[in-house]
């Protein structure tokens, strides 16, 4: 419905009739002040805001509650997660090792350039041309020698590895077979290499066999240690540490030496079990593990340190001090080490990192980490925490691929060909990759219970250390079966391992070369695909979920806002506002708040236009003068009017007066009569209308 | 029935029957049993680059025993083992390198000693000198008595400043005032030509014949001109004429269009002789001082410039890079007048105003001892690992570190300032024409030392 709204002219002069009368475009809209009823709902709608900001204070101070108990219970996680997003370090980190390894971009001096440039760019082809054929011609040169000197290539015929199962066969799936089983079906020669060594004096035991798969390491934890040649099992040294039990194992250097955390101190033993060395450094460590390109030996104690040690110097590279450590496994691909820590979540660190801030925290578990597994391609990280869950991430992505319950696992294992085992108490699951934990490949139970697993390589062999002993058991397809003559292989002989020592020797990697992105030592530059994956790097999706719960909102996920959006934002309320208020379709509806404006113009020429063309005729027409008098002292412009004038459809009738001045002073006057003459013109709109059909104002006159 | 197919490797298949037999082996590519492999290369790469600059001792001797500046050096064109240098007290030496003993001298000339050349066959050798004398000697290495008395000599109307012996015929060319041509069985002049006719009295110092197309001289005048003169026609062909005088010129000998220049600026330059018009094909850069004297070596992938400003440089040309490959000098060496690049071009040598010949090594850490297969092996994959990694900075850094005297060093600098302020003021001329709305042709760097071809 449209409201009536008086207007009013209080000039003197009469319109009509005015030979000078001319339209003032100096004159403008204004908004009269709000009416009682416009004014109640402005009321309403500030009471109705702060009945919202009300509202939403309890909500945000219930969510700060909630929020504060999770931060309790979570702990310094979730600062971490708030404060810095560790998560976004990997980026820097990185970077700074690319600066040193990276070609420095040189900005080009084109004049200093054109100096030397040839005259021709036909000459500086041809160059180029001649320049690839003498490079061709080394590289052939080349390639004749290394056939001359390289080795033979002699492959291996691929063999199928595996379980077949047949149609006769009482069992469905693999899982069911027993090892009894399956060593009724190998050959003698495979037979042979199942063990299974009594021990019980220094019992628990545990296990670790060399990268060339040649010999293994027994350990008890009361203080006993052998290396033994398996194949014929031949004891190589034997060593009884008195009164110093024994926390971890790590072979070295490619089977001449290795390294024992004892209960105090770590000692190294050369392969005749020759102390050759005490680390006076590695005080209590729980975990070992060793570079074997970098040859950096790196231990994790019992104060959450973790030191690097280069033991062709003999020096302490770096020493970083960590959150509780629970357990620390190497990635084979970017020697980076991995920590599992109490609070649940994961790290990696590089030794170059003095800040003692890991390069990748990942918040795994809601319990403590237990134990940790790389697969060898260096893509996934198998997780078992102590809440009895067993996780499968994606490093390159940083997300949860699998995740299962089970019981809690006491040790793992990649074998070389991406197989997983897992061991709780007696039991060992072996599954046949880490994307499939729902289907396990072999079930085995030991006599007790499992310290350790460790695959051998180049093998179809699993060795379990377990409380009573050592054994071996066999999992057909674990192994990789071609091995390289150039590498520690099972068939090198103690010269080629002396010799292979200093070859690796000459080679080493420098520490500070090591870095999440393995592939960027010895280019020339970022690769773009690598900075985009590591850019993308997030939390994980369940701490999300949790974040997303107690009010934490992903900074990353947000929509960046400029100051410029903001505007348009609140023009765009503003319009709904105006909108909802004054009701209906006041301005036409499917204009925008900002092209508003224009329209507004276009309307008021189109006004202007038309009002003079009306004064004109009303000229002509030559209208009494007494009628002029009557719209001199109240005017009332009508709806259907201004409709014409305005080409508006619903004909609403709006206010129009002549100066600013003349408003106040009306409004001064006669502030009741405007109410009272209100609701009369709303009555007598009609017949206004008839009567003064042809009477029209010019309220910029 | 349950069929596992699992590892069970005969041992027989792996291993050698006896420790005579070569150990068997066994290939697989796979990267997780090759770990780090490409770092390790990299580093590898670093190893060889180190090594190299560990083994690099370029100088080997000098041969001592001139009273005066060395200022041609000769090769024998037979024997390797023997070379003649003539002095500024016209002196000439012949050399036995093994030994680095001079196994004869001979008092050849009153003046300066300006050209020696051996004939193709080895037999004889000629030289001239500013006593405008040209001189046959008889060359023999085996006795060691020094023959006193030429075998037969000339004298001519001016001095003589240069001179080359043709590459198939029995001809020389020698040049002064007046480029002359001769025959060497009876030692007459059969043609000469007076650069009178061309431009005005000047003196040439250079000429070289091309060892292909064996009829064309190159010659370097004093009025900063080279010209190319054909001795069939008897004319200059081509004529160019650079910003600064040429001090010596020198045939690329297996492309025989090539030829490069030792200028006064600092600079050496190859040109195209058929498009001499187009200018050089490359700027050699690096001396700080003029480049007296230029060299290819056989193989034409290289020349050597000694320079006045005490230093030697071996420059590579099949590669676009203007810089030289090799920077050598010692504490003793003097500004260097001679260089001459061996006829198995693994030797350098250079004459300098300490009145000493030098011997280098053209590549600074190649052994000399004779090699074992391996090694030379492991020095062929050395140096490419190092070709291959040459774009990282480390590799790159070791490679090309080379210790350059600090002179050489001040003067460069000045150099580069020069250049800098001479590139700011065009390209301040050219933003001013912009405005103003004119064009001013841009020279081409290169183009500034070159002015232009004649004829």
């Amino acid at each position: 419905m449209p409201r009536a709204v008086r207007s009013a002219t209080t000039s003197k002069k009469p319109l009509r009739g005015d030979k000078n009368a001319t339209v003032n475009s100096s004159a403008s809209y204004t908004m009269q002040p709000l009416s009682e009823k416009d004014r109640e709902t402005a009321e309403r709608f500030l009471r109705e805001d702060q009945e919202d900001k009300l509202e939403e204070k309890e909500f945000e101070s219930k969510q700060k509650n909630v929020r504060n108990r999770f931060i309790k219970k979570t702990g310094a996680i979730l600062d971490q997660v708030e404060q810095g997003f560790v998560y976004k370090k990997i980026q820097k980190n990185d970077l700074s090792v690319l600066e040193k390894y990276q070609r420095p971009t040189k900005k080009v001096d084109i004049y200093t350039q054109k100096r030397f440039q040839f005259n021709s760019k036909k000459r500086n082809r041809q160059e180029n041309v001649r320049n690839a054929i003498f490079d061709d011609q080394d590289r052939a040169q080349a390639e004749i020698g290394l056939v001359q000197t390289e080795i033979i290539r002699d492959a291996v015929p691929l063999i199928a590895t595996g379980i077949e199962l047949d149609d006769s066969d009482v069992v469905t799936t693999t899982n069911q077979l027993t090892q009894e089983a399956l060593l009724d079906s190998v050959d003698m020669n495979t037979r042979r290499k199942v063990f299974d060594i009594q021990l019980s004096q220094h019992s628990p035991y545990i296990m670790q066999f060399t990268q060339s798969g040649r010999y293994m390491l027994i350990a008890g934890r009361r203080g006993y240690l052998s290396s033994v040649r398996w194949r014929d099992f031949e004891m190589k040294s034997e060593v009884h540490t008195i009164n110093e039990s024994i926390r971890a194992i790590q072979w070295m250097m490619e089977d001449s030496m290795y390294a024992v955390a004892q209960s105090s101190l770590t000692y190294v033993y050369d392969e005749n079990g020759v102390e050759i060395h005490r680390c006076i450094d590695f005080q209590k460590m729980n975990h070992l593990s060793y570079l074997p390109f970098h040859f950096l030996l790196v231990g994790a104690n019992a104060s959450a340190q973790v030191i690097y040690k280069d033991i062709s110097l003999g020096e302490n590279v770096a020493t970083l001090q960590m959150d509780p450590i629970t357990f620390m496994t190497q990635n084979p691909k970017n020697a980076l080490m991995v920590l599992g820590h109490t609070n649940g979540t994961v790290s990696m660190v590089t030794p170059r990192d003095s800040s003692h801030k890991p390069v990748v925290s990942m918040f795994c578990h809601k319990a403590p980490v237990k134990q940790l597994a790389v697969d060898p391609t260096g893509n996934y990280l198998v997780t078992c925490g102590s809440d009895a869950t067993v996780k499968v991430w994606d490093i390159r992505t940083y997300k949860c691929i699998e995740s299962i319950n089970t019981h809690q696992v006491q040790a793992s294992a990649f074998s070389q060909k991406g197989m997983l085992a897992l061991a709780h108490k007696n039991k060992v699951v072996v599954y046949q990759s880490c994307g499939a934990l729902n289907k396990p490949y072999l079930t085995h139970y030991t006599p007790a219970n499992i310290g350790s697993l460790s695959f051998c390589p180049f093998e179809d062999i699993l060795g379990v250390g377990h409380t009573k002993g050592v054994s071996s058991v066999l999992i057909p397809g674990s192994g990789e079966p071609k091995f390289d003559s150039r590498m520690p292989n099972p068939y090198c002989d103690d010269k080629f391992i002396k010799d292979w020592n200093v070859r690796s020797l000459l080679d080493k990697l420098p520490f500070d070369s090591i870095c999440l992105d393995d592939g960027a030592i010895g280019t020339s530059g970022t690769r773009e695909t690598d900075y985009q994956y590591s850019s993308k790097v997030e939390v994980s999706d369940e701490l999300k979920q949790e974040l997303q719960q107690v009010g934490v909102v992903d900074k990353k996920n947000k929509k960046r806002v400029s100051s410029r959006d903001e505007l348009r934002e609140s023009l765009r309320a503003k319009d709904a506002e105006v909108k909802d208020k004054v009701g209906g379709d006041w301005w036409d509806q499917s204009e925008d708040a900002l092209d508003r404006f224009s329209s507004l113009k276009k309307r008021k020429l189109a006004y202007d236009k038309n009002a003079k063309e009306q004064v004109r005729d009303a000229i002509e027409r030559g209208q009494a003068e007494d009628e002029a008098k009557e719209f001199e002292d109240n005017v009332e412009v009508t709806g259907a009017s201004l409709k014409e004038l305005l080409g508006d459809d619903d004909g609403e009738v709006v206010r129009i007066t002549k100066k600013k001045g003349y408003v106040e002073e009306y409004e001064s006057e006669d502030d009741t009569q405007s109410e009272s003459s209100e609701s009369e013109a709303s009555e007598d709109n009609e017949d206004v209308q008839s009567e003064d059909e042809q009477d029209i104002v010019d309220p910029f006159a | 029935m349950v069929k596992v197919n699992n590892i069970s490797r005969d041992d027989q298949a792996f291993t050698r029957d006896k420790s005579t037999e070569p150990f068997k082996q066994f290939y697989n590519p796979d990267q997780s049993i090759h770990r780090f492999e490409k770092p390790r290369e990299y580093v590898r790469a670093i190893n060889a680059a180190k090594m190299d600059d560990i083994h690099a001792k370029p100088f080997l001797d000098d041969l001592s025993g001139h009273m005066d500046t060395p200022q041609v050096i000769a090769l024998h064109s037979k024997n390797m083992g023997y070379l003649l240098t003539g002095a500024c007290d016209g002196e000439i030496k012949l050399w036995n390198v093994p030994s680095r003993r001079a196994v004869q001298s001979i008092k050849a000339h009153n003046s300066f000693v300006n050209g020696i050349v051996v004939d193709p066959e080895g037999e004889y050798f000629y030289s001239c000198g500013t006593d405008r004398y040209l001189k046959k000697w008889k060359l023999d290495t085996k006795t060691l008595e020094p023959e006193k008395s030429p075998v037969a000599n000339y004298i001519t109307d001016n001095g003589l400043l240069c001179m080359d012996h043709h590459y198939k015929q029995n001809l020389l060319v020698t040049a002064g005032d007046v480029i002359t041509v001769w025959d060497t069985t009876r030692l007459i002049p059969t043609q000469s030509f007076d650069l009178q006719m061309l431009h005005t009295m000047e003196t040439v110092f250079a000429v070289k014949y091309n060892k292909v197309e064996c009829d064309i001289v190159a010659y370097c005048c004093r009025d900063r001109s080279v010209g190319l003169y054909d001795v069939r026609s008897g004319e200059v062909v081509r004529r160019l004429v650079m910003a600064r005088k040429s001090n010596a010129v020198c045939w690329n000998p297996m492309q025989p269009f090539h030829f490069s220049l030792a200028n006064e600026d600092s600079n050496a330059y190859t040109f195209d002789m058929r498009k001499l018009g187009d200018g050089p094909i490359m700027m050699h850069s690096g001396h700080t001082n003029a480049v007296m004297d230029i060299d290819y070596s056989p193989t034409g992938s290289e020349f050597v410039t000694g320079s006045y400003d005490k230093t030697i440089r071996i420059f590579k040309t099949d590669t676009t890079n203007y810089k030289s490959r090799e920077l050598y000098h010692t504490r003793r060496m003097q500004r260097i007048f001679s260089v001459k690049f061996s006829s198995d071009s693994r030797f350098v040598f250079s004459g300098s105003d300490d009145h000493a010949v030098r011997i280098w090594k053209t590549n600074r850490s190649e052994p000399l001892r004779n090699m074992s297969i391996k090694e030379e092996k492991t020095l062929q994959y050395n140096k490419k690992l190092v070709e291959r990694y040459k774009h990282m900075e480390e590799v790159r850094r070791i490679d090309q570190r080379r210790h350059v005297p600090k002179l050489v060093l001040k003067d460069a600098k000045i150099l580069q300032d020069k250049r800098e302020a001479s590139d700011r003021r065009q390209r301040n001329q050219e933003k001013y024409a912009m405005k103003k709305g004119s064009k001013i042709e841009k020279p081409v760097a290169m183009k500034k030392h070159f002015l232009r071809e004649e004829e």
